[in-house]
């Protein structure tokens, strides 16, 4: 039985209306001499289509908590449990091999990072197409596919740019529309208006709104609380602990008032 | 195109200029790597392609053993031939044959001629002309460069009766000989055809259209003496005297009475590609095989022993070029890493990313593989293309060198220049570039590829904990570089030191091979291992250069320091790239330098005077000679003799018959007072207070020896210690025919043991350090060793050979013919001469011998109609003493049960026995020890014989065809009276041969023939001439008288010989008319002959006297009396051949030649006379007074041969003078005298050259190395230049954010440009200064590991000029490299620089 089977063997049944479920996450950091504690102990439970929020100062652990969702790190302890098959079936993250690690980025994991993160030498499309290319998928649902996304975050005629000639907003929507191209389980956004001004984080907001109401799992980190009051759920992460979490839900439009 | 190789190309193309940079390196160490790949597939194919023209062009030769001559027509063999893989072409010629040839046509065989070699060749033959080589032309009618073409040569006198002719046989002929010239050729059989030996003009006179070059052509003509030792640059060796001339020709020289039209006795084949020789040998051999034609078929292989040694010396060059390639290769492979560890440390958050979004670790491999490979493509592409370019250059400036070079030796044309491009070397070349640029990308996309994902995307997340594993791998890796130094300094210790030699030659390779390990490699570990070590403590060494240079960068000190280490492996590439190729260009300049620095000693130690010349032997009493020319000042004549050296039981050397051996033990024969006064740079190494002028007294006088020091450390030898040393007093040849073709087994070595004692260890006399240069030193080790000629000529004399036979004389027959009659027995009364015998008061004591030519028989059949049976005194005294006083023979073998160690001390007996020579038993190999042989016995009665009283059988046929009609009887002219034979000639003269048989049941001696003509006055003149078979040429019996008819009776002289062993006489009848003007005729009447008969019958030899072989002797050599016989006419260097049977004289008197026995010794008629003196150096007043009395008092002429003196002579000749030149006066001036005086007295040169031509050569030499090396390290200096500009742009371009930090924080602009070009700067100055160290660390190792008293004298010498260039060009380097960088950083916006990422 190779590492994958076994990996999947152990999978256990999760609610199924769960994306993904956090439980005791610890992790933390030798920098020199001393210890750091990111994350102590964190539960979290994202459901399908629910948009959440978690917010914190500087170091509080959210990149932390990001990375370690996003297979981009591994915790010290804890589950990380993830819907792998949309029908209930969940498998702890820790449990997983590179090569499902990989597929899960690939396919089941949108992320967005703070400074857009785009490929600077390919252009809107091809930074949109580039996960759906590694998946080897069919070349003309591809450009189909595509094409859709550029248009639903309003960059249908800027595809051909290079991020170089693309403004931090449109950056940042091209950024979006990679992390859904291959209809991924969760987004994981850490940090998405950072770089932004207030229209734009607006526009950023309410696209993530938009896809919130089209079904799509967000789990957003940010140190704005402002924003963070659109999310269905607001956490607050401090110093590597959930100490209150809040509901949201509040529109756009009183947050930012133009 | 996949999204791989989307983005990588995306990549490269955003970073264009790195790639575009690292692509040139790629190109240039690609074009280096490849280029010397070419340049040394091209020197292989000039090699190959010279030895091909030079050498002759055959590679394969077929003779057939087991026919007369070995002719055969070309039919028999040819379909054998063509079918036969890789076989390209196949001549025929003639070849094994000899001549004599005459420069006069006023003189006469003996004295106005040579022998020589003759080879025949189809020039109009289309493979023949394919197989033809391109001799060495020294003098020519035109300017064919081929012996075909020139062969075609149409002269106004000869027609096509053109010859080319090898320069020795040209000395032989005369210096002045020269392209033109007419030469006069006695064809072979030529006494039967009717040229006479006495007078060259009626000899054929051909033109000399060319003079060639010993060496090359001519050796395709002997199978025996392949062309491999004619393969030195400097012309040693040679097929000797030799002619060239047409197929037709050539048969008119050599058929002789034979007519071997249309056959040949050579095969030739051309074989498409060298290293296919020896299969189509073996497929050669074996279709002959299977003709099963019994003619033996023998199939020589040509080439394969050169290949052997082009191979070698190929394997050296490409080795030496393949060090520069890989340098190159290993430079490019270092700077693609560290551009790539650049590239990957850029793409660090991209490659983050990538596999954020899904992509594997093995995709992110790929990306960066690809860029590699990519990059590797174009630049291997590119790289291979400009391979030719640079090869172009390296071998066209190398091969200008080498042809100038070798065409001031003289020896040996190089081919044209041809670069020569095979696919498989391209395609190796790409392949290794592609392979190497793939290695160099594959480990930083490795590390690329493992990086976390975490890490990639926030740098800040580095562990530090990794830093943990640094202090045991430094440990490791400190432990590694001491080994790397430690074993190059152990194998420079423990690996056998090199040889003597400089140029490779075939007899020095082994050695060469072990000497390159330890000059090349042994020094190169110990730099890896020094830069090794220091890139491992490069952090202590920045410290010190910074703070060096801190006036420099002021505010930036620690800022400069601290980036300098900060990606130390990158750091530490950059920095190995520039030590590495500065210290291989410092490593390589100290050696040259030191070789530069050392050739006048080089040349001193070489030529140990200013002018060397070698020749095969000269007399030493040249010596005055040669020093009276003008502008010499002082001559030494050296001699180099073999010799073997007793060591702990075991004998060190070979004698000069070995054919394999390891050790060569040459024993230098020097004039000790001119080495006292000119070899003062001799360096004695035991007795350390020892002056060479102690040194040579010593060896003046006493049995003292001086021994070189490998030879000491090699036996443990000491000075004091003593020495059996078995001098080889020279080598002896049976024969004429032995020499010619070094057939060993005819050949003596004459060796004596002295006793020696040590009496100095030395280092090296100058002029001795190298001889195998001059041809002399055979193979594996060569030790020196020296002796006076005091002493020398002392053993030499002591011990010379014939023992105590000093003069040997007989009486020359007078046949006519000078020549023959030297070798020509003749019997004499003895008591004639020794009267003049004992009146001589310094002849001692003499012996005789009784000495001819007889039949001998072995169970019932003759063998040997001519065998030489010598009867020698075995007890004798008074002055005529036993045999015993004079031989010093050898008997090799003995029947048990006889008493006695010598031939005369076995025959002293009164038993029917007899000793035989090695000879005999080499040619009877079924008889042997205790086998009885008959011996005829010379008893004859006389016996009248009437006209047609006996049936002889007779033969008339007129000669050549000069005649018109012949009537008459032809046969048996002596049946009766009026035979009536009428012979119409329209001539001037006529001549009708008659051969009379006698039939050989017994033996005949001719008494007399009487003749009776008809009366014919048509004819001024009739003569009579009877045949000598041992001469070959007509005596004349006297005049016919043509007037009145009688009978003319003639006597035979009865000391000749007429009738042949099958019993043949052979008469000639010559008619003259001076005014013919119409037929006239000749008649004869009757025939008849006086005949001795034998009593014995030789169909029955059982009746002849029977011996019992009881021992065998020595084969007979030219200087040894006690095997000589009448055959040794050496004088002429006519075969002594042996064959020889000695019996008791008194059975010799009384059995064998009982006709000439007297009444008592004194009375008997001997043949020789062999006789001892008191002194051998009044040898030669005894032989002038003795040759005086024997003419005056007893009459006739006779042959008295000086057996000492000559040999005494030879064996003190001169091989190599040493002229020393007066202050002001040109060498190369003096040489052309010295040359002209050695070769105007018929001695041939070997090679000269002077010391100003030597020094300015190796010069030359020196200077193509430097030139190829330091061109190649330039090359590599330009790819470790650009990695340094790679480094510091994309250093600073990586640090765009910190210097913006930096910018916000207050420096200055000027201070950011002082930090950016401070890195460089001491990035690249710490490279080159370490380069500097670890390269005159490593010249210096190859100059210490350079042979000790060997051929390179080197004085170890620090390249100053080259390290001041080396620096500065590093400077300017680095000063314009930075500046973009350091500019391009100042000028950065601060905010854009400080956001970023």
């Amino acid at each position: 039985m190779n590492k994958e089977r076994r990996a999947t063997a152990k999978m256990i049944k999760i609610d199924p209306s769960i994306v993904l479920t956090v439980q005791d996450l610890t992790k933390t950091y030798t920098i020199g001499n001393s210890t750091i504690t990111a994350l102590n102990k964190v539960n979290l439970t994202i459901r399908k289509g629910e948009f959440i929020a978690i917010v914190g100062p500087s170091g509080s652990g959210k990149t932390t908590l990001i990375n370690c969702l996003g297979a981009l790190d591994f915790p010290d302890s804890g589950k990380i449990i993830y819907n792998v098959d949309a029908k209930g079936m969940g498998l702890d993250i820790m449990l997983m091999t590179n090569k499902q690690h990989k597929k899960m980025r690939l396919r089941k994991i949108g992320l967005i990072f703070q400074f857009y993160n785009l490929f600077p030498i390919l252009t809107a499309y091809e930074n949109v197409e580039l996960p759906m290319v590694i998946d080897k998928k069919d070349p003309k649902l591809r450009k189909e596919k595509v094409k859709n996304l550029l248009k639903r975050i309003g960059l249908e005629e800027r595809m051909e740019h290079l991020p170089t000639q693309l403004s931090g907003g449109e950056q940042q929507r091209v950024t979006i529309a990679r992390a859904l191209v291959n209809d991924p389980l969760i987004i994981l956004a850490d940090e998405p208006t950072g770089e932004l001004d207030t229209e734009t984080t607006t526009n950023i907001m309410k696209i993530f709104l938009d896809l919130k109401n089209a079904g799509e799992s967000i789990l957003m980190v940010t140190h704005n609380r402002r924003i963070a009051e659109v999310a269905d759920r607001i956490i607050t992460l401090t110093d590597g602990e959930f100490i209150s979490e809040k509901n949201g839900g509040k529109p756009i439009k009183e947050i930012y008032k133009f | 195109m996949g999204v791989i190789l989307k983005l990588a190309f995306r990549n490269m193309k955003r970073r264009k200029v790195r790639y575009i940079l690292t692509i040139i390196t790629l190109v240039i160490s690609v074009a280096l790597f490849g280029g010397v790949l070419i340049v040394s597939d091209s020197f292989n194919v000039m090699m190959l392609k010279t030895i091909d023209e030079q050498l002759g062009t055959a590679d394969i030769l077929i003779r057939s053993a087991n026919s007369t001559d070995g002719w055969f027509e070309p039919d028999e063999i040819n379909s054998e031939l063509e079918d036969v893989r890789h076989v390209e072409s196949i001549a025929y010629r003639i070849s094994g044959f000899n001549v004599y040839i005459s420069a006069t046509n006023s003189g006469n065989q003996v004295e106005n001629s040579t022998r020589t070699g003759i080879y025949g060749i189809d020039h109009q033959d289309v493979d023949e002309r394919e197989l033809g080589g391109k001799p060495f032309i020294l003098d020519s009618v035109s300017n064919e460069d081929t012996i075909e073409k020139l062969l075609e040569y149409t002269h106004e006198d000869t027609g096509d009766k053109v010859i080319v002719i090898s320069e020795s046989l040209k000395i032989q002929l005369g210096k002045n000989l020269k392209a033109n010239d007419s030469v006069w050729v006695l064809p072979n059989d030529g006494e039967f055809l009717g040229y006479d030996p006495l007078n060259t003009g009626t000899w054929l006179e051909y033109s000399v259209v060319a003079i060639i070059r010993d060496i090359g052509e001519g050796k395709d003509f002997d199978p025996e003496n392949p062309s491999e030792s004619a393969m030195t640059m400097i012309g040693v060796g040679g097929g000797g005297p030799g002619i060239f001339v047409n197929i037709n020709n050539a048969h008119e020289l050599v058929d002789g009475t034979e007519n071997h039209t249309g056959e040949y006795n050579l095969g030739v084949v051309g074989v498409d590609n060298i290293y296919s020789v020896s299969s189509v040998v073996e497929n050669i051999e074996n279709n002959l095989e299977d003709l099963n034609d019994g003619r033996n078929w023998k199939v020589n292989d040509l080439k394969s022993s050169n290949l052997e040694m082009i191979n070698t010396t190929m394997s050296i060059l490409e080795t030496v070029f393949l060090i520069f390639g890989l340098v190159a290769l290993i430079l490019s492979i270092i700077l693609m890493m560290n551009i790539f560890n650049i590239i990957k440390k850029e793409q660090e958050y991209e490659t983050g990313m990538f596999q954020a979004i899904g992509a594997s670790k093995s995709e992110t491999f790929k990306l960066f593989l690809t860029q590699g490979t990519v990059m590797g493509i174009i630049g291997t592409t590119l790289g291979t293309i400009s391979s030719y370019f640079i090869s172009y250059v390296i071998f066209s400036v190398t091969l200008q060198t080498i042809q100038s070079i070798t065409a001031q030796f003289g020896g040996l044309s190089i081919s044209n220049f041809e670069i020569v491009l095979y696919p498989a070397t391209l395609i190796t070349t790409f392949i290794v570039g592609l392979v190497s640029s793939i290695f160099a990308s594959l480990y930083p996309s490795w590390k690329a590829s493992r990086k976390p994902i975490i890490e990639c995307l926030n740098p800040i997340e580095e562990k530090s904990k990794r830093e943990k594993k640094h202090y045991w791998k430094r440990i490791i890796l400190f432990i590694s570089g001491s080994l790397l130094i430690s074993s190059g300094v152990l194998l420079m210790i423990f690996t056998p030191e090199a040889t003597t030699a400089f140029m490779p030659s075939a007899q020095s390779m082994p050695g060469m091979d072990q000497g390159m390990v330890v000059t090349m490699f042994a020094p190169i570990l110990v730099l890896f291992g020094i830069i090794w070590l220091i890139v491992l403590s490069i952090k202590p060494l920045n410290k010190v250069f910074v703070a060096l240079f801190s006036p420099y960068l002021r505010k930036t000190r620690l800022l400069t320091e601290k980036n300098i280490l900060r990606h130390r492996k990158r750091t530490s590439l950059t920095f190995t790239m520039i030590a590495l190729t500065t210290s291989f260009l410092i490593g390589m300049s100290v050696m040259m330098d030191s070789i530069r620095a050392g050739i006048g000693t080089t040349i001193d130690d070489f030529m140990g005077a200013d002018i060397r010349l070698y020749t095969f032997n000269t007399p030493r009493s040249f010596e005055e000679g040669l020093l009276n020319q003008s502008g010499v000042d002082d001559v030494m004549g050296v001699s180099h003799q073999n010799a073997q050296i007793q060591i702990n039981n075991d004998w060190i050397g070979h004698s000069l018959l070995d054919r394999e051996y390891n050790t060569t033990i040459m024993v230098n024969v020097l004039d000790t007072e001119k080495a006292k006064e000119h070899l003062t740079k001799t360096t004695i190494i035991s007795p350390t207070t020892m002056t060479l002028i102690e040194m040579m007294e010593e060896i003046k006088m006493g049995n003292n020896i001086i021994i070189d020091e490998n030879f000491a450390d090699d036996y443990n030898l000491n000075v004091g210690r003593n020495l059996s040393v078995r001098f080889s007093l020279g080598t002896t040849y049976a024969n004429l025919t032995a020499i010619l073709d070094t057939d060993d087994y005819n050949a003596h070595e004459d060796t004596f043991i002295v006793n020696m004692t040590i009496t100095a260890i030395i280092r090296s006399i100058q002029g001795f350090s190298s001889l195998d240069l001059l041809g002399v030193q055979g193979e594996g080790k060569s030790y020196n060793t020296f002796i006076s000629w005091e002493i020398y000529e002392e053993i030499a004399n002591k011990n010379l050979p014939g023992g105590g036979t000093d003069l040997v004389f007989r009486q020359l027959t007078q046949t006519g013919n000078p020549m023959f009659d030297l070798v020509q027995p003749n019997w004499f009364t003895f008591s004639t001469v020794e009267s003049i015998l004992n009146g001589i008061s310094g002849i001692e004591y003499y012996t005789t011998r009784m000495d001819y030519y007889t039949p001998v028989s072995y169970n019932g059949s003759v063998i040997d109609y001519a065998s030489s049976v010598a009867g020698i005194h075995t007890n004798s005294s008074g002055n005529l003493r036993s045999d015993l006083y004079f031989g010093n023979n050898n008997l090799v073998s003995q029947k048990l049960g006889y008493v006695g160690s010598t031939m005369e001390e076995l025959l002293n007996t009164t038993e029917n026995i007899c000793v035989v020579d090695e000879i005999f038993i080499k040619n009877n190999p079924t008889i042997g020890i205790g086998d009885n042989i008959t011996i005829f016995p010379h008893q004859f009665n006389l016996e009248t014989i009437s006209a047609g009283g006996f049936p002889y059988i007779t033969t008339a046929i007129p000669y050549i065809n000069n005649y018109t009609s012949v009537s008459g009887t032809t046969t048996d002219l002596i049946f009766s009276d009026d035979v009536y034979l009428s012979y119409v000639s329209n001539r001037e003269w006529l001549a009708l041969n008659i051969t009379v048989n006698l039939l050989p049941t017994n033996l005949y001696k001719a008494i007399n023939v009487t003749i009776e003509t008809s009366v014919n006055t048509t004819v001024d003149s009739l003569e009579l001439e009877v045949l000598n078979i041992y001469t070959n040429t007509f005596e004349n019996l006297g005049p016919i008288n043509n007037i009145i008819e009688n009978n003319n009776t003639f006597n035979f002289n009865l000391n000749h010989y007429y009738v042949d062993p099958i019993g043949d006489l052979k008469l000639r009848i010559i008619g003259r008319n001076s005014t013919y003007n119409g037929n006239y005729n000749l008649t004869i009447d009757s025939l008849k002959l006086g005949v001795a008969k034998s009593i014995y019958s030789t169909i029955t030899p059982d009746f002849w006297p029977k011996f019992e072989i009881i021992g065998i002797i020595e084969a007979p050599t030219l200087y040894n009396t006690e095997k000589y016989n009448w055959y040794a006419g050496f004088e002429l260097g006519y075969d002594i051949s042996g064959n020889s049977i000695f019996i008791n004289y008194e059975k010799a008197r009384n059995v064998i030649y009982s006709d000439y026995r007297g009444s008592d010794y004194s009375n008997d008629m001997v043949t020789s006379v062999l006789v001892h003196c008191d002194h051998p150096e009044n040898i030669t007043t005894y032989k002038n007074l003795l040759l005086q009395n024997l003419h005056f008092i007893a009459g006739g002429y006779w042959s008295i041969i000086d057996l000492k003196s000559l040999t005494l002579s030879i064996r003190t000749n001169v091989y190599d003078w040493f002229t020393w030149v007066e202050v002001g006066v040109h060498d190369e001036d003096v040489l052309e005298e010295q040359i002209n005086y050695i070769e105007d007295r018929g001695y041939l040169i070997i090679f000269a050259f002077t010391k100003s031509f030597m020094s300015s050569t190796f010069r030359t030499m020196i200077n193509l190395i430097v030139f190829i090396t330091n061109g190649l390290l330039i090359f590599a200096i330009i790819i470790a230049m650009i990695g340094l500009t790679l480094h510091s742009l994309l250093t600073t371009m990586a640090r765009r954010r910190e210097i913006g930090m930096l910018r916000s924080i207050g420096l200055s602009k000027k201070g950011v440009i002082r930090s950016i070009s401070g890195e460089t700067l001491i990035l690249a100055l710490l490279g080159v200064f370490t380069g500097i160290f670890a390269g005159i660390i490593q010249g210096s190792l190859m100059v210490e590991a350079m042979p000790s008293g060997g051929f390179l004298a080197v004085t170890w010498t620090i390249p100053w000029l080259t390290i001041g260039i080396l620096v500065l060009t590093v400077l300017i380097t680095v000063i314009l490299s930075s500046r973009y960088p350091a500019k391009w950083a100042a000028n950065l916006n601060i905010i854009d620089a400080v956001r970023t990422r």
